[in-house]
């Protein structure tokens, strides 16, 4: 053999080695991960926390146990009070008899004290967590979370991410998840808002409106209508119903649906004011009967009518907001999108003041039917 | 491998340079009790001898023994006998080789007692001796389409074929092959379609065979594979003409050989393996849905098992929600990880599949019962499995079952387990390296020379959709360019000459 073709048989021989020694470190240095097989894990479903009175957090994960039935009928609470979020996992692994795994977990639920005093450490918390996905929801309670899940877990069902999430889908309540939560919470210029939930009269778990979320702590509570109001402005496909009263009449109502929502603004800097152009294309559910709609006149009289109405409303709206120094609708960021100069602090301190035009263009898809 | 290892020690080694004379080739035929030597005329020195095993008796008796008897008279020398029987095919030998493979294939020799030097050879095989009569195909079923299908003997199968495509263009090329007993093996091909390089390829490997006995085709094929270390067959074998054939008008090479009711079919590619002729009879839209279930099926068969493995050892969150209670809850009771579980269902369908192919069709329909409804519910209620996997596990049988070639379709059974294995190490993760593994295996692979992945891979444009449907007629009016076909285009159809106006049209 020839000193050339040598050469090519060892230069072949190193290629293949090289492969080898490469798919073997892949393969090696990964390392072992512990097998997590389906029946031996404690899979959390909710989690929630509360503020315990010590100033510590409190947690509740509901843990359903397939093993003894398909059913959903034996949910375990796990409740645990713990200096830091990260304690958790080791705590609550004393109550139960297999692993405890978060990656399951679909909706995690604050106490409303809890979001009072203020939510950031948790927050930085979902972060380093990569077991949590972000399509899950935040939402907070009226209540303490401890005492909200142990009312859901009496309904023997886990389906807490469905009741928010529908209504997101074809209600009122405006899109959210923890991927946007994370985006607004972290963002400038804008305030994080998560669904709420509450128990009502009878006891059971209602979805209701928003709770607006700034510098780390729940601020307000927007209820059902204004929530739907504002799911119309934010959301490019809101469904949300939306109702006018316009007297003291059973027939002098409106209800429209939603069906695309499109919001522009405008940011005038010479007179430091803001305009918003909604344009709406509804369906009309229900309108007074004085009202011909096939009468072009009529049309046009009903939506300015209700586009006059919705101004007002919104007006309302933003002062609410104004009131209460929040922004989930992003004011300040749509105005830091267009000022070179602009700053936070000064912004926000201005803010209450800033005028805010309003003007709705309604269009209406179709009437009468109920979809 | 095997055939080129022996290549290269055949030099010296070969049965057939041994010297022998015809004295010696019947002395040792004459061992045998069915070489059988008498003579048919009476104080007349003229011996006859054959086996009597090879042989059709009614023409010895009819055509040859009659004929010798009726004009014994005139008989002085061996060419006299020439001119008394009727028969094609008599040659008269001196050559000891040429008169022991006669005899051998059939022939009879007929030769004076004084003289062994001089043979008359007489042609008297009965070929279809043994063999079956219905030629039914009896593992390649079609519902509609021919149901012919090759049986033991060669004849039989190269009429089948000719009879099909009768054109002179058809060329048959006869080989022997084996040391030890010789097997008939014919390359056919067509003349102007078929490219010479596959030809020439096919008979270098066949000559370059040094085995002893050939049983079968389908052992022949793995013989002159390009690779023998892979569970994948390298030539399609079939047994159903119609698929001989097309392969033939595509351009490939049909290999036959005797006593061996399956044609191997090369170059193939991987995805022929899931094209059925059935397909043809079919309108394409149905044909191409048919064919795309099979790939499909193929792709759930290898995975099935091995997902739920993985996800069921790592990855449980992507398990659904509402899967989250039946899964966990029927394997509550079972106390072997999903890898065990997996395994003993894989081996026991399997146990019932190699014990259905082996049992006799009679003491079958028990098998069916005890397998499916016995085993089944059984090792459910002893906890032994979980019953979401004894669906998973029964969908991938059944669908590996889809994959028209068996060859095939037990290659496609048996990656199952190394995947199945792979998960359970490295769960998802172990399942990716699998199918780069696998990936990396099958493009490497060639058959005739020709890679076994294409056109997927190397990318050859315009073969990758028929591929993965069947293309309508017009469509599919060429052969693939890329098995280098010597001519292209098939037919070419005419356009539609259906006027567009007139009442048929409102």
């Amino acid at each position: 053999m020839n000193r050339k073709s040598w050469q090519a048989v060892m230069k072949r021989v190193f290629k293949n080695l090289l492969l080898y020694v490469l798919m073997g470190c892949m393969i090696t240095l990964l390392g072992c991960s512990r097998t997590k097989i389906v029946d031996d894990v404690s899979i959390v479903h909710v989690f929630g926390l509360d503020l315990a009175e010590n100033g510590e957090i409190l947690g509740t994960a509901l843990i359903p146990d397939y093993s003894v039935s398909a059913e959903v009928d034996h949910i375990l609470a796990v409740e645990e009070q713990v200096p830091a979020g990260v304690l958790f996992i080791p705590e609550m692994s004393r109550h139960t008899s297999t692993r405890v795994e978060l990656a399951k977990i679909r909706v995690i639920v604050f106490g409303k004290d809890f979001a009072e005093n203020g939510v950031k450490d948790m927050v930085d918390r979902f972060i380093f967590t990569p077991e949590l996905g972000t399509n899950i929801q935040i939402a907070v309670t009226t209540h303490t979370a401890n005492e909200t899940l142990k009312t859901f877990m009496q309904e023997q069902s886990l389906t807490l991410i469905d009741r928010i999430e529908h209504n997101m889908i074809e209600q009122g309540q405006p899109q959210m998840n923890l991927h946007y939560f994370l985006n607004q919470f972290y963002g400038e210029g804008m305030d994080a808002y998560v669904p709420m939930i509450t128990i009502d009269n009878q006891n059971r778990i209602k979805v209701d409106g928003i709770g607006i979320i700034s510098k780390s702590k729940l601020k307000l509570h927007l209820p059902e209508k204004e929530t739907s109001l504002f799911s119309l402005i934010k959301d490019k496909r809101a469904q949300a119903t939306y109702h006018l009263d316009l007297g003291e009449k059973r027939d002098e109502n409106i209800t429209l649906r939603g069906f695309r929502s499109k919001s522009e603004w405008e940011w005038n800097k010479e007179k430091d004011e803001v305009t918003l152009n909604l344009k709406l294309k509804v369906t009309l559910t229900q309108h007074p009967n004085r009202f011909d709609l096939s009468k072009t006149e009529d049309l046009q009289k009903i939506k300015k009518l209700i586009a006059k109405e919705l101004e007002e409303d919104i007006h309302n709206l933003l002062a609410t907001f104004k009131e209460n120094e929040v922004d989930p609708l992003g004011i300040g960021n749509i105005v830091r999108s267009k000022d070179r100069t602009w700053e936070k602090e000064s912004f926000y301190r201005k803010y209450p003041d800033i005028p805010i035009h309003v003007n709705v263009d309604v269009g209406i898809i179709h009437s009468g039917l109920e979809n | 491998m095997l055939r080129r290892k022996r290549w290269k020690k055949k030099t010296d080694k070969g049965y057939e340079t041994v010297e022998k004379s015809i004295v010696k080739v019947f002395e040792v035929a004459s061992k045998s009790s069915d070489f059988i030597t008498f003579s048919p005329i009476k104080d007349f020195p003229l011996q006859i001898s054959y086996f009597e095993t090879l042989i059709d008796k009614t023409i010895l008796q009819e055509s040859v023994l009659l004929f010798l008897k009726e004009k014994a008279n005139k008989i002085q020398t061996l060419s006299d006998v020439v001119s008394i029987i009727p028969l094609e095919g008599i040659t008269i030998s001196n050559e000891a080789n040429q008169v022991e493979r006669a005899l051998l294939d059939g022939s009879i020799a007929i030769y004076m007692t004084d003289n062994k030097e001089e043979i008359l050879l007489i042609e008297l095989s009965d070929s279809r001796l043994g063999q079956r009569e219905t030629n039914d195909t009896q593992n390649e079923f079609s519902v509609i389409g021919p149901k012919i299908g090759f049986i033991e003997d060669i004849r039989t199968n190269l009429n089948l074929i000719r009879e099909q495509i009768n054109t002179a263009d058809l060329i048959y090329e006869e080989f022997t092959v084996g040391t030890r007993a010789k097997t008939k093996v014919v390359v056919a091909y067509l003349e102007g379609i078929t490219n010479p390089e596959y030809v020439n390829t096919v008979r270098q490997r066949i000559s370059d065979l040094d085995i002893d006995i050939s049983f079968d085709n389908t052992q022949l094929e793995q013989l002159i594979a390009d690779n023998s270390r892979t569970p994948f067959p390298l030539y399609i074998s079939t047994e159903r003409v119609d698929r001989a054939v097309e392969s033939l008008v595509q351009g490939q090479v049909v290999m036959i050989s005797d006593k061996s009711s399956y044609a191997i079919i090369g170059p193939a590619t991987l995805m022929e393996f899931f094209s059925n002729p059935e397909d043809y009879y079919l309108p394409s839209f149905i044909a191409s849905f048919f064919k795309l279930i099979r790939i499909i099926g193929m792709i759930f068969s290898i995975f099935a098992s091995a997902f739920y493995v993985a996800i069921l050892t790592y990855h449980f969150e992507v398990i659904p929600k509402d899967l989250l209670a039946p899964i966990i809850f029927s394997r509550a009771n079972v106390p072997f990880p999903p890898v065990a579980e997996a395994l003993f269902l894989e081996i026991t369908i399997d146990l019932l599949r190699e014990a259905g192919a082996r049992l006799p069709s009679k003491i079958g329909q028990t098998l069916g019962i005890v397998g499916g409804i016995v085993i089944g519910q059984a090792t459910v209620e002893a906890a032994l499995t979980s019953t979401i996997l004894l669906i998973l596990v029964a969908l991938a049988a059944l669908s590996s079952f889809t994959t028209p070639i068996y060859k095939m379709s037990n290659a496609v059974r048996l990656l199952r387990y190394p995947f199945i294995l792979i998960a359970a190490i490295w769960g998802g993760f172990g399942i990716f390296i699998g199918i780069i593994i696998l990936i990396v295996h099958l493009s490497r692979l060639k058959s005739l020379g020709v890679p076994y992945l294409l056109p997927l891979y190397p990318y050859r444009k315009g073969g990758v959709g028929s591929s993965f449907i069947r293309p309508n007629y017009p469509a599919h009016s060429k052969r693939s360019w890329y098995l280098r076909p010597l001519s292209v285009i098939r037919y070419s159809p005419s356009t539609d000459k259906d006027p567009k106006e007139g009442l048929n049209h409102e």
